[in-house]
């Protein structure tokens, strides 16, 4: 068999919305899917999926090359799509049988991933596979947020996207609302950010909002703010290098508060500081003691959520210079570090 | 000025949201409070006593100096308390719990009932019992603080978690030492 083409499953005996499911979840399964696989009509499938229910006598293939459909496990067949009571397959169930049985087909090849992307991108593979391999930032001196994973936050399609990152040894979907700047996952923020960085393949595909609410209605994952995703990924991704375009002599100041957490204290000083001042960052590394690489990841998390604005002019709070007070928040801040 | 007077932060906020707890979390001598049983619907919830007048803890600073910790009394009548507390203070920790019922009424009350002192100290605002609930979102308190014309970081905060209270104080001395004074 040509390890280069789709594998092939036939679906028989299946009722039209079952048909329908199924199709659904295969079309979102594909970015798990190594190669992909689509449904035929044809005898010359590779796979045939009957319901648990069928009698499998009348069909005319090796018995490896039957899946069963059904909601429990059968121990006499290995080869099972699992599917929920309302007869929804199990994405992830979907996709670790799917590529144990193109495995035993064919060995993996690790284009495979490049070539799934292009298919679902309908880009040469050439240019899919430039696009999405490993890139080093190509301004060593600058942040460009135009790349990685960060690209895809910002630059939204009209329609829900999906979002798959992977690397050797995982993989994370995220599904984003563009209508409402909220995502889904069932990642927390910080197991997210683990992934923000470019070296792992990101693939992506627009679903219909139909398809976003049945997958979260499956799922159950609640909505989380968009803006704290890429506020999470800026930090991670800018590595102490200021917005291409940007410069740290302008005077700016905070309009809102940011995402604030545990673990995040030098962000919390320069926030403090920028919300009360309007001063160049320079300024603000200065006065409040952060370095200047974490002052330029803080302003471009602040830049790329909107919460920072460029100031006609610097101003400075007016304050009256207290010798003893400062001294005194000295010893209570060098009390609290105990 | 600070010479003059106690040096001193205030806890205040709703009943149950942690004030005892942030306190004695951090302080120095186990904190003296007193609690009688809860007659407040709101507290029955959560708990089976409560603060009536104040609680106390302190922290030791170079030099020997204290820093004093106080908490408000959680219960409506002992309102009256919260002028004397915070006199001279360096600025006040709102706690507000977020399973209240109306979380975003009690941020309202507790800054209407402290507006003299914070025209000209900072207030910082710790939602507590996040994880119990997450609605009011922390955006949630932005827009009610927005609306108030009030300036005050939000942040969720488990008071039971030193590290919680002592980012809760140390974005309040950020406040003093960044914010207009004059």
């Amino acid at each position: 068999m040509n390890i280069e083409e789709s594998l092939k499953i036939k679906l028989i005996g299946f009722a039209n919305h079952e048909a329908g499911k199924f199709s659904a979840i295969l079309d979102l399964a594909q970015f798990g899917l190594r190669p992909s696989w689509r449904i035929v009509d044809k005898d010359d499938a590779d796979f045939f999926l009957l319901p648990q229910k069928s009698s499998t006598s009348t069909i005319n293939a090796p018995a490896g090359r039957l899946l069963i459909y059904g909601i429990e496990k059968n121990a006499d067949n290995p080869n099972m799509v699992l599917i929920d009571p309302d007869g929804v397959p199990r994405i992830h169930s979907l996709i670790a049988l799917l590529n144990r049985l193109a495995s035993q087909l064919t060995p993996l090849e690790s284009s495979d991933i490049a070539r799934n992307a292009a298919e679902l991108r309908g880009q040469p593979e050439s240019a899919q596979a430039a696009a999405e391999a490993v890139a080093p930032p190509s301004d060593p001196i600058h942040f460009d947020p135009n790349q990685g994973l960060l690209k895809h936050f910002l630059e939204l399609p009209n329609q829900p996207l999906v979002i798959l990152q992977k690397s050797a040894d995982r993989q994370l979907f995220t599904f984003i609302n563009p209508d409402k700047q909220t995502f889904y996952s069932q990642a927390s923020l910080e197991e997210i950010a683990a992934y923000f960085d470019v070296e792992h393949n990101i693939l992506t595909k627009t679903i219909s909002y139909d398809e976003l609410d049945a997958i979260v209605k499956k799922s159950a994952m609640a909505p989380q703010l968009l803006k704290n995703l890429i506020w999470h990924c800026t930090l991670k991704s800018s590595q102490g290098k200021l917005l291409i375009g940007h410069s740290g002599q302008d005077p700016v100041q905070l309009t809102q508060w940011p995402f604030l957490g545990a673990g995040s204290r030098p962000y919390i000083k320069l926030a403090t500081y920028l919300k009360n001042n309007a001063a160049n960052l320079a300024t603000a590394a200065e006065v409040t003691g952060v370095a200047i690489n974490v002052v330029y990841d803080f302003y471009n998390a602040c830049y790329l959520t909107g919460i920072i604005e460029k100031s006609t002019e610097t101003d400075l709070a007016p304050k009256v210079d207290n010798t003893e007070k400062k001294n005194l928040l000295g010893k209570i801040r060098k009390r609290l570090e105990k | 000025m600070y010479r003059s007077h106690k040096i001193k932060i205030v806890f205040t906020g709703s009943v149950g949201a942690g004030k005892t707890t942030a306190i004695s979390c951090i302080s120095e001598v186990p904190v003296l409070s007193t609690d009688v049983n809860s007659s407040e619907a709101s507290v029955i919830r959560h708990k089976n006593t409560t603060t009536v007048a104040m609680d106390y803890g302190e922290l030791t600073l170079e030099d020997g100096e204290k820093l004093f910790l106080y908490g408000t009394p959680g219960q409506r009548r002992f309102d009256f308390m919260s002028t004397f507390l915070t006199k001279n203070a360096l600025g006040l920790i709102v706690l507000i719990d977020n399973t209240h019922a109306s979380a975003l009424d009690e941020l309202d009350y507790y800054l209407n009932l402290n507006a003299d002192f914070l025209r000209n100290n900072p207030a910082i605002i710790g939602v507590s019992h996040f994880d119990q609930s997450a609605t009011p979102a922390i955006d949630d308190y932005y827009q009610a603080l927005s609306e108030r014309g009030d300036p005050w970081p939000v942040i969720a905060a488990d008071p039971r978690k030193a590290d919680d209270v002592i980012l809760l104080l140390e974005m309040l001395l950020d406040w003093v030492d960044f914010a207009p004074n004059a």
